[in-house]
């Protein structure tokens, strides 16, 4: 039998989950931030007398498959007009499932130098046992305010709500051609709701109000059971290996940047799901 | 957050091409310094030399195994403050200008300012430099060496 993975030697899990902080108020942004998850996985590989282990990697993919991002803005009178920004929809956010790594276009996650993955090479002795672990601390952060472009008056941060979803996947790869071996799988996600306001217009450096809004489910972070396999779901399976697959942090760079703005001349009820 | 070990060095890359102009005056050498400051991932660009066009993203570099490689940290600007609207992708410094951008926060993507990421965390315990490039990507300036612990 040529190298295989060892009956019971893989495991995969979540050691530190996450949390979301509160919002927090910074010079220009309300920020979204979190307590990181962190992966630890491992698994063993085996063979026969004279097989060679050379090149076969155990790595971790990470996969965004829901996002969540508007905000809501409003002038301080009702003349002053209102906005909504939405940076999950298209144009701005150009597909909805997208791979995580740091470097465009690679398929394993790369922001763990030296630990977020192990290759063996032809002096592993088998068994051999392969380790890879990582940690994300996902974030957002709205402008604090905004000029509506209809009303020309400022218009501020009232209301917004982040919901992202993602599946991290340890896989143990073939030397090539590379052959991908999902071993398990972890569902996690991070939400984010809320509602703002000035304490004082003339002076926006004092602390906001700010509210935690959408009850239980709107400020949250969850991690699944370790799942077995490779995941199934139509939503995002394709994205798992796609050469070229969309970038994630630069989809979302450039949809927070130039979201699909609405405006309205008066305090406005904008459909959100749009 | 990593802490700082600082260094005090200032170290001046200073590069240009030799030659003169009109055959009759040397041509005014690049040089811009990269200096470290106490806080960790604070630096100051200073422009020694004639006005230059440098590239506005700044580059954190690696020592790994003896060389130096791109530590593929992104968001990293040469902007003055967090309230600068989108940075273009070259900036220009004047003569005897200075610029002191906010700090490197020691991770890939939330880097400086605030700015959404998907994928992030902080980079690993090391050695790092920062990099600046001239904007014709003729001349690369350098800061000293920092060390980046966990």
């Amino acid at each position: 039998m040529a190298i295989h993975v060892v009956t019971g030697s893989v495991n995969f899990r979540a050691d530190v989950k996450p949390a979301v902080n509160a919002p927090s108020q910074g010079a220009t942004t309300m920020d979204f931030t979190c307590r990181g998850i962190h992966f630890q996985g491992q698994c063993q590989i085996t063979g026969n007398a004279g097989d060679n282990p050379a090149g076969w990697t155990l790595g971790l993919i990470q996969v965004k498959w829901i996002d969540t991002d508007w905000a809501y803005y409003r002038g301080q009178a009702n003349a002053d007009g209102s906005s909504f920004l939405q940076a999950a929809r298209p144009p701005a956010l150009t597909a909805k499932a997208c791979r995580d790594t740091i470097t465009p276009g690679a398929f394993l996650i790369d922001n763990n130098p030296g630990v977020d993955r192990t290759v063996a090479t032809a002096t592993s002795a088998l068994p051999f046992t392969m380790n890879a672990a990582f940690g994300d601390a996902p974030s957002r952060h709205w402008p604090l305010t905004r000029t509506n472009g209809m009303t020309k008056k400022v218009n501020y941060l009232r209301e917004s709500q982040t919901e992202i979803h993602f599946c991290t996947i340890l896989t143990l790869l073939s030397p090539p051609p590379v052959v991908f071996h999902h071993l398990k799988c972890i569902y996690w996600n991070v939400h984010w709701q809320g509602r703002y306001l000035p304490a004082d217009f003339t002076n926006l450096a004092l602390p906001w109000h700010i509210e935690r809004t959408g009850g239980a489910l709107g400020n949250m972070a969850n991690v699944s059971h370790t799942i077995d396999g490779t995941p199934t779901d139509a939503r995002f399976k394709d994205v798992v290996t796609l050469v070229g697959a969309p970038h994630c942090n630069t989809l979302i760079r450039r949809a927070f940047a130039s979201p699909n703005v609405r405006e309205s001349d008066v305090w406005h009820n904008f459909n959100v799901t749009v | 957050m990593a802490q700082l070990q600082r260094y005090c060095l200032t170290f001046a890359a200073v590069l240009a091409a030799a030659g003169l102009t009109g055959g009759l005056q040397p041509a005014q050498t690049a040089a811009v310094e990269v200096n470290l400051s106490d806080q960790f991932g604070s630096f100051r660009v200073v422009n020694t030399g004639p006005g230059i066009s440098l590239k506005s993203e700044v580059e954190v570099e690696r020592q790994v195994d003896g060389k130096w490689q791109n530590a593929r940290v992104s968001n990293l600007l040469l902007v003055r403050s967090c309230q600068e609207k989108a940075a273009q992708k070259c900036i220009q410094l004047a003569a005897r200008a200075t610029l002191q951008p906010p700090p490197w926060r020691g991770t890939y993507c939330y880097s400086q300012c605030p700015i959404s990421c998907d994928l992030d965390g902080p980079l690993p315990a090391g050695t790092y430099r920062f990099a600046i490039t001239s904007c014709d990507g003729k001349h690369r300036f350098l800061s000293a060496s920092f060390q980046k612990k966990e």
